[in-house]
């Protein structure tokens, strides 16, 4: 039990920070660069909210899996995989809240330090990203919870091994298939369910500090 | 050409369907440029610093060429050294006053945290400032980064008088102790006053007149747009002392009545006048109720659309307008001695 939750714990964490550099250039470029095609990524972003995950998870396998593309990866079937399928499902929840808070920001914020001499590189360093910490947390936290829940993608891509991949989603769902098992598979329902618990206390305790800090509110 | 104020030779700038055709060199010293909502005056300040880029024409500081629309040439704002501080002090949320004002610099950093008046600030965060203090930190920020040219714009909106005074004598420090360059924004023609006689007009776009105030008011079209800024006159006064409801005050050999002010007898102060609130007398009036008489002299006759601005010197410039049949009643010319009244009531303080 205490080691499925650590690989739970170790997999949705790995997941949301292999995907948040990506998730706040992403998001940067959504708020506040105007281009051609910027509908497209959009849609693209927000295709794996909309997806059933087990799509998801086959396009994954389609891609990293033994005769993918990017087979010589080695990601399918492991914990690094699994990792790989959250933080593609979870990528949304991740992106929208630091756009937002990117909207939010005043661009004038940005030009008073550009006439103090700031390449727009450091002033998106020292002003945008600091004042994005609530919607980042708030995204981050998101991004962890769905990643704890995680299954459709995860089973898909990188199957259900014991020590390797099986977080608590796929734990539960292995233990529904052992007959006599119902309080083994309620213990891990009510694990996920204290997690995702404690996950969203936090992540609102967070933001709530850094939007006073950041805002003054 | 000045060898360090701000130069737009010719420059066509367009934003939202909104172009600003200017052509003028600001030099040194300080400028107002002036005019109502929606003149182009925020582009103008937009082009100076560098958020857009002229279509055509030039834009320099000394004789470096900053923007050059037909060689192509272009220095990005944060190369260019110049200050500007918004109408809204564009604090950062999350910095301490004493790391927001270090940000682009530390140039005479003990001097300019003295004169900006910040020095008990600098532990704050910008929701602990009041108003005034955030501008002065958005000044002090502006001046430590170096910069060759100073943009304010509209820094007089939301101030009270007091306010205004400190901010009047920072900028006159600036002036003093950098001789740094400013060209301030401003749609009130007292506030423009307030800092300097020389003076753009800008209308739709276009630099309507540019210099003196008294050379701008004389272009045709330029006392209309003026008038509507809230062309008053601004005297300088000395509190004499306070009687019931007024306070008397001096005017070189001139003693005035004037509405209550709380400044102390001794002290300076200043009064607006509207020129059309001043009636004037080719000979000293009796039995009238105005109680402010000032003795003067004709120094130039301006025929505007409907009427004439009569320039009289009562120890200090004064405009007042009359129509032109009563200028040719009292037969009104240059050096011709005038008595100007007005009523207590049609004074304001200005400080």
């Amino acid at each position: 039990m205490g080691e499925i939750v650590l690989l739970s714990l170790r997999i949705a964490l790995v997941a949301v920070l292999l995907s948040l550099p990506l998730a706040v250039a992403v998001a940067w470029v959504l708020a506040r660069v105007p281009f051609r095609g910027r509908l497209l990524l959009d849609v693209l972003v927000h295709l794996p909210l909309v997806l059933p995950p087990i799509v998801t998870g086959y396009v994954l396998l389609a891609l990293f899996g033994a005769n993918g593309p990017f087979a010589g990866l080695g990601l399918a079937f492991t914990s690094t995989g699994a990792a790989v399928a959250a933080a593609v499902v979870a990528f949304p929840l991740l992106v929208r809240p630091i756009r937002q808070a990117f909207e939010a920001t005043d661009p004038g914020l940005l030009h008073a330090a550009m006439t103090l001499g700031a390449t727009p590189w450091r002033a998106f360093w020292t002003i945008a990203l600091p004042l994005a910490t609530p919607g980042i947390l708030a995204g981050a936290l998101l991004a962890f919870g769905r990643s704890l829940g995680e299954f459709g993608a995860t089973i898909t891509f990188v199957g259900n091994t014991a020590g390797e991949t099986r977080t608590l989603p796929l734990a539960l769902f292995s233990a529904l298939d052992v007959p006599n098992h119902e309080s083994e598979a309620t213990a891990f329902a009510l694990a996920s369910a204290a997690l995702a618990l404690v996950t969203l206390v936090l992540g609102e305790l967070l933001a709530r500090r850094s939007r006073r800090w950041t805002l003054g509110a | 050409m000045d060898a360090r104020g701000l130069t737009l030779d010719g420059v066509v700038a367009a934003r939202d369907g909104f172009t600003l055709t200017a052509d003028l060199a600001f030099g040194a010293g300080t400028t107002a440029v002036l005019g109502p909502s929606g003149a182009g005056k925020s582009t103008l300040l937009q082009v100076a610093a560098g958020f857009i880029r002229p279509r055509a024409g030039r834009v320099l500081i000394g004789d470096e060429v900053l923007s050059d629309a037909a060689a192509g040439g272009w220095t990005p704002p944060w190369r260019r050294r110049v200050g500007l501080v918004f109408q809204e002090p564009r604090l950062w949320p999350h910095k301490r006053v004493h790391a927001t004002i270090r940000y682009g610099g530390r140039y005479r950093e003990d001097d300019v945290v003295a004169w900006c008046g910040i020095g008990h600030l600098l532990q704050r965060l910008p929701r602990q400032l009041s108003g005034g203090e955030a501008q002065r930190v958005a000044i002090a920020r502006a001046l430590l980064a170096r910069p060759r040219l100073l943009l304010l714009d509209e820094p007089f909106t939301g101030l009270d008088p007091a306010r205004r005074r400190q901010l009047r004598t920072l900028l006159e420090t600036l002036q003093a102790e950098l001789s740094l360059p400013i060209v301030c924004v401003t749609h009130l023609v007292s506030e423009a006053l307030e800092l300097t006689e020389r003076l753009a007009l800008l209308d739709r776009g276009v630099v309507v007149a540019h210099g003196p105030l008294a050379e701008v008011l004389r272009t045709p079209g330029a006392f209309g747009l003026a008038h509507g800024l809230g062309l008053e006159n601004l005297l300088e006064v000395e509190v004499v002392g306070h009687g019931d409801g007024t306070t008397l005050a001096r005017l070189g050999v001139h003693d005035l009545v004037l509405p209550h002010t709380d400044l102390p007898p001794g002290q300076r102060g200043r009064v607006t006048v509207r020129p059309e609130d001043v009636l004037l007398a080719a000979a000293p009036l009796s039995g009238v109720s105005a109680r402010n008489a000032l003795s003067g002299e004709v120094r130039e006759l301006l025929p505007l659309e409907d009427r004439l601005l009569v320039h009289v010197d009562v120890g200090q410039p004064l405009r007042v307008e009359v129509t032109r049949d009563s200028a040719l009643e009292l037969g009104l010319a240059v050096g011709r001695p005038v008595w100007c009244y007005t009523k207590t009531w049609a004074c304001r303080w200005w400080d």
